[in-house]
Formats: C-alpha cells, sequence, structure tokens
C-alpha cells in the first residue's frame, strides 16, 4: 500500500483492486471466511424488542417495594431535637400503624403483579420467536433422523 | 366511426386548451411531483424527494401525488399540497420475494413477458392519479421512483403538444427495478434525472440516443458546519475513533448481526468504534463499551462523522448513498458496499474504498485508518463533494432549470 500514497491523484479502485489481489495471494492475517452464526438470541435481539422483565424500573420496583425500615426513625443522640424527632415517630407510627402494614402489602403485591404481567407480556411477545427456534429444531432433529436411518441402511447392506 | 374520432380529437384539442388558459391564469407555475417515497416513512429515497421538492418550492407551487395504501386524502405537508392516492390490490411482500427470485435467475433484459405481468399485478393499480393530474394541470410533472402503478403513457411523449414538461428520477437503487420498467418510466420524460454517477451507463443503455436528456441532479445534502465543530458528548475518553453506520435513521432498514463495534477493535490497534445502531448509539475499544448519552438526531450524528477517523457504512444500500456524501463533505474518509449508489460516489470522489464481504470490510478500514492513504481519500472526497454536493444554491438553480426551465419560458407574460 506504500507505494500508492505517493502518487499525485490516489485512485480508490486501483487501492481496492491491490487489497483484493493481496488477499489473492493469501497475505491476509486474520480470518477472512468466518461470519457469525445467528442464533435464537440474535432473532431476539434483532427483533428489536426489549424484555419488559428486565427493565430498569422493575428492578428498582424490586429492590425498593419494602420500605418498613423508612419508617423507624433512627435520631441520633439525647439532644433535644433527636428526642422531639423519636416521640413523634412513635406517635405517628403507633396512630397509623394499620394503614402502614396496609400499604406494605399492597406494595408486595403491586411488585409481584406488575412482574408477573411483565413476564405474561414478555412471553407472549416472544411466542413467535419460540415457535420458529421450535420448528427448525424439530426439523434439525428429523433431518438427524433421516441421516442416521441412511447410515445404518447403508452399513446393514454391507 | 370518422365521426367519433374527429369528436375525440375535438374534446382533446379542447382540453388543451383549456390547460393552456389555466397555466397562463397562474402567476406561479405548478410542479406534481407522482411518487411513492414520501410521507412518515425515513428512508434515503423520501429524504431525496423531499429534497427535489424543497428545491422546487421557491419558485413553484409543489404538489405531491403520494402513491400510498391508505385511503384518497388531501393535506398540507410543510409547503408542499399532498394528495394521497391510493394504490389498489398491491402485494409488497410477493412483489420483494419475487422480485429477489428472478434477479438472481433471469437474464435481466430477458425477463418473461408472465413475470413482468405478474409484477405489475403485486404492484398494484392506482387510477386515480390520471384524475389527480388533470385537475392539477401543472406545467412540469416529476416521476419519482419507478413504481409507478397507473397508466403513464396517458402522459403522451415528449413533443407531443399541451403536455407538461415531464422529468423521470428514476432510483435505479430502489426496489430492483428491470430494464422493461425503467424503460416504461423514461419514455414519457423529457429529462431523466439521476441522483448517483453509476445511473447513467444503465440509462443511457436503455435510452439510446437520448445521453443529453440524462442529467445529474448531485443532490445537495446540508451539514450543520457550526454544530460539528465540538466533538459528540461521550466520545473524548475514548480517544480516536471509527464510526460504524448499522442503522440510520432510526427508522431505516436493518442490517443483520455480521459486523458489530466488538469486532472492529482487534483489527485497529489503538482506535475506537463508535456504533450507530437505529436508536442505539455506543462506543467501545478493545476492553470498555459505553452507551453515549444522546439524542439519535441527524446533527448528533453529523457531529459523531466529524470527528471520526472514518465511517464505516455497513447498511443495506440506499438509493442515494448520502451518509458517504456527508462523510465526505466532513472530510472523513469512507468504507461503503460495492455496487451501491454510495460505492459510485465513492469511486467517482476517489474519497474511499469499498467492500464485498467482511473480509474486505476489514482489509479496507485498516487501509483507511493507517498512512497517508486515508488523509489523501478525505482530502479527495472532501474535494468532490464540496463541488458536487456541497451548495445547495446551485443545487435550487439546477432542479429549477431542469423542471422548470421550460414552464417558466412558457410563463414569461404571466401576470
Amino acid at each position: 500500500m506504500d507505494e500508492l500514497s505517493h502518487d499525485d491523484a490516489l485512485d480508490a479502485g486501483s487501492v481496492v483492486e491491490q487489497l483484493r489481489s493481496l488477499v489473492a495471494e493469501g497475505r491476509n492475517q486474520y480470518p477472512r471466511s468466518w461470519m457469525p452464526r445467528a442464533t435464537y438470541e440474535d432473532l431476539v435481539v434483532d427483533d428489536g424488542r426489549e424484555p419488559i422483565h428486565l427493565l430498569e424500573s422493575l428492578a428498582y420496583l424490586h429492590r425498593h417495594w419494602d420500605m418498613a425500615n423508612s419508617r423507624i426513625c433512627k435520631g441520633i443522640g439525647w439532644g433535644p431535637k433527636a428526642i422531639v424527632q423519636r416521640l413523634l415517630s412513635r406517635i405517628v407510627n403507633g396512630a397509623m400503624s394499620h394503614y402502614f402494614v396496609e400499604e406494605q402489602m399492597f406494595r408486595s403485591n403491586l411488585a409481584r403483579a406488575i412482574d408477573a404481567i411483565a413476564y405474561r407480556v414478555d412471553n407472549i411477545t416472544y411466542a413467535d420467536q419460540r415457535a420458529l427456534l421450535g420448528a427448525v429444531r424439530a426439523d434439525l432433529i428429523d433431518l438427524a433422523r433421516h441421516v442416521e436411518h441412511r447410515l445404518d441402511a447403508r452399513d446393514n447392506g454391507r | 366511426m370518422s365521426s367519433t374520432g374527429s369528436t375525440l380529437a375535438t374534446t382533446a384539442a379542447e382540453h388543451v386548451v383549456a390547460v393552456s388558459v389555466a397555466r397562463q391564469a397562474r402567476t406561479r407555475p405548478v410542479v406534481a411531483i407522482v411518487t411513492r417515497h414520501w410521507g412518515e416513512t425515513q428512508n434515503e429515497a423520501v429524504a431525496a424527494t423531499r429534497l427535489v421538492a424543497g428545491a422546487l418550492a421557491g419558485q413553484a407551487d409543489v404538489a405531491v401525488v403520494q402513491l400510498d395504501e391508505a385511503e384518497r386524502a388531501t393535506y398540507n405537508d410543510s409547503v408542499f399540497e399532498v394528495h394521497r392516492v391510493p394504490v389498489r390490490g398491491a402485494n409488497p411482500r410477493r412483489n420483494a420475494l419475487l422480485r429477489g427470485a428472478l434477479a438472481g435467475r433471469v437474464s435481466p433484459s430477458g425477463l418473461p413477458a408472465a413475470a413482468i405481468e405478474l409484477l405489475h399485478r403485486y404492484d398494484g393499480e392506482a387510477p386515480d392519479v390520471v384524475g389527480t393530474l388533470d385537475e392539477l394541470a401543472p406545467d412540469a410533472v416529476v416521476l419519482v421512483g419507478v413504481h409507478q402503478p397507473w397508466d403513464i403513457a396517458t402522459l403522451g411523449l415528449p413533443g407531443d403538444p399541451g403536455r407538461p414538461w415531464i422529468v423521470a428520477i428514476p432510483f435505479l437503487g430502489s426496489g430492483r427495478p428491470f430494464p422493461a420498467e425503467i424503460a416504461r418510466l423514461v419514455a414519457p420524460a423529457d429529462r431523466i434525472g439521476t441522483v448517483h454517477p453509476g445511473e447513467r451507463a444503465p440509462l443511457v443503455a436503455l435510452a439510446q440516443n437520448r445521453e443529453s436528456d440524462i442529467v445529474a441532479l448531485d443532490l445537495a445534502i446540508g451539514v450543520n458546519r457550526h454544530a460539528t465543530a465540538e466533538p459528540l458528548v461521550g466520545v473524548a475518553a475514548y480517544g480516536e475513533y471509527v464510526l460504524l453506520v448499522r442503522r440510520f435513521p432510526a427508522g431505516g432498514p436493518r442490517v443483520g448481526r455480521a459486523v458489530n463495534a466488538e469486532m472492529l477493535p482487534p483489527i485497529l490497534p489503538g482506535l475506537s468504534v463508535a456504533e450507530v445502531d437505529g436508536e442505539a448509539w455506543r462506543i467501545c475499544d478493545a476492553y470498555n463499551t459505553a452507551t453515549l448519552p444522546v439524542n439519535p438526531s441527524r446533527v448528533n450524528f453529523s457531529r459523531l462523522v466529524a470527528h471520526a477517523r472514518a465511517t464505516v457504512d455497513v447498511r443495506p444500500p440506499g438509493p442515494v448513498g448520502s451518509i458517504a456524501i456527508e462523510s465526505m463533505l466532513l472530510g472523513v474518509p469512507v468504507v461503503v458496499p460495492d455496487e451501491s449508489a454510495a460505492q459510485a460516489h465513492v469511486a467517482a470522489a476517489n474519497g474511499g474504498l469499498w467492500y464485498r464481504d467482511v473480509g474486505e470490510l476489514f482489509d479496507a478500514v485498516r487501509v483507511v485508518v493507517s498512512g497517508p492513504i486515508g488523509a489523501r481519500l478525505a482530502a479527495q472526497g472532501r474535494a468532490y463533494a464540496q463541488e458536487k454536493h456541497g451548495d445547495i444554491d446551485a443545487f435550487v438553480a439546477r432542479m429549477t432549470a431542469l423542471v422548470l426551465g421550460p414552464a417558466a419560458k412558457e410563463g414569461t407574460g404571466r401576470n
């Protein structure tokens, strides 16, 4: 390639042809014929549909639905402010304990419900890919059976 | 029979006079663009059609006759009056499958008549176009794209009295047209516009003795140079990079996973690779990958191109090759698929290299980013792109002369 760099006007076509002739001479340094194979995961990824159960917001919901600890006031020390905070916390928690328990139950059930819906939606969304995969798998099994059958027949023929 | 023929001739003559009077009564000429390449779809053909329409809008009232599967409607789209005309009975999937099968197995010139008939049937039909054009009585008609499922023979032939000036822009890189279909489109055209240098030879072969009627449009690609002065947010930590374009704009066609950003760093030591895949933009080096937290807009794309060492386009080839032109305008050498519109531009410009397979792509990228060759290709590409595609005013003047030249001459006596 270096000799080409000193020409007055560089012809891109001649560069491409020279590259192709170098390849034809086998002077390449890395595998040329390799192509990644399509996989089931690629089918899913190329479809551009992100699984809902992997959404960051759903993960956040799972990490934070339990807010029981947030209700416990941990005022530090014995200063008047900390004492008043702890006192208020006890009064509010005592008066609202029934509501907080109900709310905790509600949040946990909400998280479970959203999780179940997300998985159900993902299942429906990827049903066509699974069907395709299933069909391809069935074809491969049929092909394997066919080949084994032919091999057996050939061996028995001997 | 003779009295009927005489009546028809009188009616036709009256129609010519009526159209002529209608045209003379206008203060501005009317241009009708008949095309499927309009609407919400984001692809090169639609963008190029809008560019053509925009260039004409300064001097004429532009009406777009949009061929679409949806029901008939008239609406305003920016400064354009759009007449949506339904295409009935089209079967695009079967059409594409048949075209793909025939392209591989039949000599393009020897397409069987049965196959042509089948393709026409799958194209559907839009008989309302003729009536719409009659109502518009345009001074000029621009037929954009080969797919024109209506009786374009009603436009007459060049030289026929009273008919509008007709320009055909076939977009040979869109939809695998066969020579018989292209010949049908260009037959009534007074001028034929090409959008890349590779279109001229097949059109000259089809429209013999009409070489002077084939005109290069040299579409102007606008680049926001002020916006591209600064690199995109998030790329600075990765140093110099090569840009891999897998899908852009976001709604455009998507390429398979044959090449992705992780495959390039091992063959490009010291360089990172930025990847544009629809709305997912990321950058990676040999060890790390980061998502680029930016809006996947055209300005940000230009910003990403402007600071790249090279642009590698692995998208399915489009009819125009606009990203190759944009990259060359920004002084960045480009690597594009062989036998594409982009390759025709790059070869004419000597502004980059092209590939047939993944191995050639790797070779080409290595050459473009190493040594002085890349810099030479970049300089040559920039010079070509600036001259041909960098001047929007010149493009507007070119389009005006091509489409409205005769109308302007006729209309010199207008109010």
